[in-house]
């Protein structure tokens, strides 16, 4: 007992003096500038961080701030955890306003208010910041987003077929019976996605759903004011089976739909000769080509391009589908607010576009050449000249609804003719999720 | 010190383990089943309604199905297959080594299990002859390797048989002739050097020879053409016909009848939309129709079978047609040439894939039960079998009537255990199809209940809890068996 005592005396005196010892008196008077800035994302290692923290630099050198990232794959129940433990991260990236509705209604979400609204509005136009905005006031900015609508192929390929870039849905279906007949594939889909398989048939249909139905009615369907049964939604499937319910549009056939990977899905394209000569996908499968089997020698611009998904009833014009990254403090701190203000400047992304990936700035005043590669550029313009601009719907929908949602694509893909009972299904999935 | 136990000293020994437990097992049972009664947030009391959901959800139902599939064919077959190895196995020499083998797949995590067994059931798109596509997985690799090896000079030979001016030989001149063309220009163009086209040139009869049988040359070569040598080919055949007026549609229908029969398609499918905007045929006949058309027309191409039913709109032109086709295109030989084995999307095709999946999860265990099975086969008195065999008893009789009945206790034990396990199964299933295609069980749902979608805390827990009260009378009668096998010995 007594050396017991010893023992605890001797540790208390070493820790009153070790403090003293261990810290420079500079940095004490530092501390009340000290100032680290935590961020929460989904992004992790080689690919997304070093680009942000490369386009963060000049923040970073100039505040003296530090951002302490952290990554989780897992971000909502993360968010959920640290905001209802009152500590949440100062700033973080999430899929949409609404996997953190219950945030925004609770005030746990900051106003972004403090920036220059006037800037804002005409830098990143309306759509942008309807987007960001709840309840009348900006709580979110996008500063980077990337383009759905697009429809890859080789132009090399194309050449040497005699084939030509469609400009109408009509068309499109025109190439797509000549190239089955010189017996080709038209498109490569690929659907495989692990637990999540089937998300990009949900493109391909919210893509038709924007060019048949129309922006309102698209907008309805994401807040399920029209129901999945109706007219409206049942043309978009019907029109999406003109490609997929045929065997021979399909490269491998809807099997071979099902079981490729959506990555490795483009590879088909290039081929010699190619298995198919169509592929739809967002402006990030640009990396996935030059990952394919001899993708490095691809050239973009040359050995692949894209054109936008072609129009289909002239009165829904040709919008364009796409995501975005969506940012939201839930600090009112000052070097928050410094660092909001900017993500929003017209060339702060650079750094982090240049890195590759393939987004597109949304702030319309980001210089084009500043672009890493003429296909990006490109989609920048396509974006910022479509007649308007919608969020993938699925990803706004209930997590149960786009469950539905995916594995319903697949059952279509799998038997078209299923079409009336798949879209009961999640009718009905709809109907308990959006009621609750 | 005193030595005397104090009453607090069993406490001391119990407390962690006591401690533990409650904190790693009891609390969280109790919290789940709190939750069951719970709404998704934990916000409100909903009574049974969790429960009603995972009962009576089209996706639990196909689970709770799912789920008695495995139960049966899973446990009969990994306690069927361990008893059979671990009988054989008992009999011949090499008996550790053999049980090494078949017990190593124990050793591999299950979601190693399951992404080892989703490359054996790997799909690749098919292809067709004309551009054959290679498979990785090995079960269909196997399969199409018994593909007959129809190719491109087949259909060549056979046209070159009814007297049309064609033969191997041109067709190959006639890629030939295209592909360095193309290649010549490419150089002019910069973009071949002339180096690189001197090589190709070199290959270029050999190739295109190869190509006519089927061989596409390796990926990655300066190839300008290739996607279109096919399509030269049928060219060739298309001028060959057109240059003999005297023969008619009748011919090329025989050799490609997918040609003709894709072109009375075309015609009745214009009719049958036009009657239907004419209202003499209803929409639900109409598209009953447009489903069997392909089929019917290429009867009636093939064995002059006239289609049942008086309501197709063209079938009196059809001769006609079938006389006016003289061209074919690539997709058709294709089908022509198309005759052998499809490889198969065993984890996805609804009617083969729970099977696919419960046998990688026998593929793992058999090796446990085997183990097992094995120890308890030692056990049974050889004085038994032998003085069965001197009183006549055949081997299968005396397998029957002595060995399963000593083994019994083992096999019970076996088999509770299996089923424990089968009605747990997540990782497989997870990892191979997430629980698509009709391949859902409980356990995944449960997850994709907590982590998938909504976060569905209420459900997932309703999940959990009915699983448990699944298991705990297996777990309960399995602690009995033991004890009562260790009594016995």
């Amino acid at each position: 007992m007594r050396k017991a005592l010893v023992l605890i005396t001797v540790l208390a005196l070493a820790a009153a003096f070790f403090p003293h010892t261990a810290a420079p008196v500079a940095k004490v008077a530092q501390a009340q500038d000290d100032c680290v800035i935590t961020f929460l994302t989904v992004w992790s290692g080689e690919d997304e961080l070093p680009n942000w923290e490369n386009m963060i630099k000049p923040f970073v050198e100039e505040t003296g701030c530090t951002v302490e990232v952290e990554s989780t794959r897992d971000i909502v129940p993360v968010l959920t955890t640290r905001v209802e433990a009152g500590n949440p991260p100062d700033i973080a990236g999430v899929p949409s306003f609404g996997a953190i509705r219950t945030f925004l209604e609770e005030g746990d979400v900051k106003p972004l208010d403090y920036l220059d609204m006037d800037r804002m509005s005409t830098q990143f136009g309306d759509t942008w910041m309807e987007l960001g905005t709840y309840d009348g006031t900006l709580y979110g900015i996008f500063p980077r987003a990337s383009l759905k609508s697009l429809i890859w192929y080789s132009p090399k390929a194309f050449e040497a077929a005699g084939y030509t870039v469609p400009a109408t849905w009509d068309e499109l279906l025109g190439l797509c019976e000549t190239i089955v007949d010189d017996g080709s594939a038209c498109f490569s889909i690929g659907l495989e996605s692990g637990a999540a398989s089937g998300w990009p048939a949900t493109d391909w249909i919210e893509d038709i759903m924007l060019r048949t139905a129309g922006i309102e009615a698209y907008d309805a369907w994401v807040n399920h004011e029209i129901e999945w049964t109706s007219p409206e939604v049942t043309r978009a499937w019907e029109t999406f089976g003109e490609i997929v319910g045929e065997e021979d549009y399909m490269y491998g056939g809807a099997a071979g739909t099902l079981s490729t990977n959506f990555g490795e899905a483009p590879c088909a394209l290039f081929t010699d000769p190619p298995g198919a000569y169509l592929h739809r996908q967002a402006s990030f499968i640009q990396s996935f080509i030059q990952d394919c089997p001899g993708g490095d020698q691809l050239v973009p611009g040359e050995d692949f391009d894209f054109f936008l998904f072609p129009p289909i009833d002239e009165a829904a014009g040709n919008p364009g589908l796409g995501g975005a990254d969506l940012f939201v403090t839930f600090s009112d701190d000052e070097n928050v607010k410094a660092l909001v203000e900017f993500l929003t400047q017209p060339e702060a992304l650079a750094g982090w576009l240049q890195g590759g990936g393939s987004g597109i700035a949304t702030n319309r005043e980001f210089p084009l050449d500043l672009y890493p590669d003429p296909l990006t550029r490109r989609a920048a313009e396509l974006l910022n000249s479509v007649d308007s601009f919608r969020f993938d719907a699925s990803d706004q929908m209930p997590g149960d609804v786009n469950q539905a949602f995916w594995t319903g694509t697949l059952s279509f893909v799998e038997n078209s003719d299923d079409l009336t009972s798949i879209l009961e299904t999640i009718e009905s999935a709809a109907d308990a999720a959006y009621g609750q | 010190m005193n030595m005397r136990q104090s009453r607090w000293t069993p406490l001391v020994y119990l407390g962690p383990a006591v401690f533990l437990l409650f904190l790693l097992m009891v609390y969280p049972s109790l919290e789940t089943i709190r939750l069951s009664f719970m709404d998704k947030r934990d916000t409100e009391f909903v009574g049974l309604e969790n429960y009603d959901y995972a009962v009576t959800s089209p996706r639990m139902k196909e689970a709770l199905g799912n789920n008695l599939l495995w139960l049966v064919v899973f446990t009969v077959g990994t306690v069927g297959l361990g008893l059979l190895i671990a009988t054989l196995a008992d009999r011949v020499r090499y008996e550790s080594l053999a049980k090494a083998i078949i017990f190593m797949p124990m050793a591999i995590s299950f979601v190693g299990a399951g992404v080892i067994w989703k490359f054996v059931y790997d799909l690749n798109p098919p292809g067709n002859p004309t551009q054959p596509g290679s498979q990785i997985g090995l079960l269909n690799a196997i399969l199409v390797s018994l593909n007959p090896d129809d190719n491109l000079a087949d259909l060549v030979d056979k046209f070159a048989d009814e007297d049309i001016d064609i033969s191997q030989a041109s067709a190959t001149t006639a890629i030939i002739d295209a592909e360095t063309e193309a290649i010549n220009a490419a150089v002019a163009a910069g973009e071949l050097t002339q180096s690189q086209a001197d090589e190709l040139l070199d290959k270029l009869p050999d190739t295109a020879r190869d190509f006519l049988h089927g061989d596409l040359p390796p990926q990655g070569e300066n190839w300008q053409l290739l996607g279109r040598w096919a399509n030269i080919v049928i060219d060739q055949i298309n001028a060959a016909v057109a240059a003999n007026p005297s023969l008619d549609g009748q011919t090329v229908c025989k050799i490609v009848p997918q040609a003709c029969s894709r072109e009375i398609e075309k015609v009745e499918e214009d009719a049958i939309d036009a009657a239907v905007d004419a209202g003499t045929l209803t929409e639900d006949r109409a598209e009953e129709m447009l489903d069997d058309l392909p089929e019917v027309a290429l009867a009636y191409v093939k064995d002059n079978k006239r289609p049942s039913g008086s309501d197709w709109q063209t079938v009196d032109q059809w001769d006609t047609i079938i006389t006016n086709t003289r061209e074919i295109n690539v997709r058709s030989a294709n089908e022509v040439l198309d005759t052998g084995f499809e490889p198969i999307d065993w984890i996805r095709k609804g009617t083969i894939n729970n099977f696919a999946l419960i046998i990688v999860g026998v593929w793992i265990w058999t090796g446990f039960c085997m183990v097992v099975l094995s120890a308890g086969l030692k056990s049974v008195p050889k004085e038994l079998l032998e003085a069965a065999r001197v009183d006549g008893a055949n081997e299968l009789q005396a397998f029957f009537r002595i060995t399963v009945p000593v083994l019994m206790p083992t096999i019970t034990v076996v088999t509770t255990t299996m089923i424990i396990t089968v009605l747990k199964v997540f990782d497989i299933v997870y990892v191979m199809t997430a629980g698509n295609f009709g391949t859902e069980v409980i356990a995944n749902r449960m997850y994709l209940e907590m982590y998938g979608g909504d976060r569905q805390f209420g459900r997932a827990s309703a999940i959990a809890v009915i699983l448990m009260l699944a298991i705990i009378p297996l777990l309960i009668y399995n602690i009995y068996q033991f004890r009562k096998q260790e009594a016995y010995r």
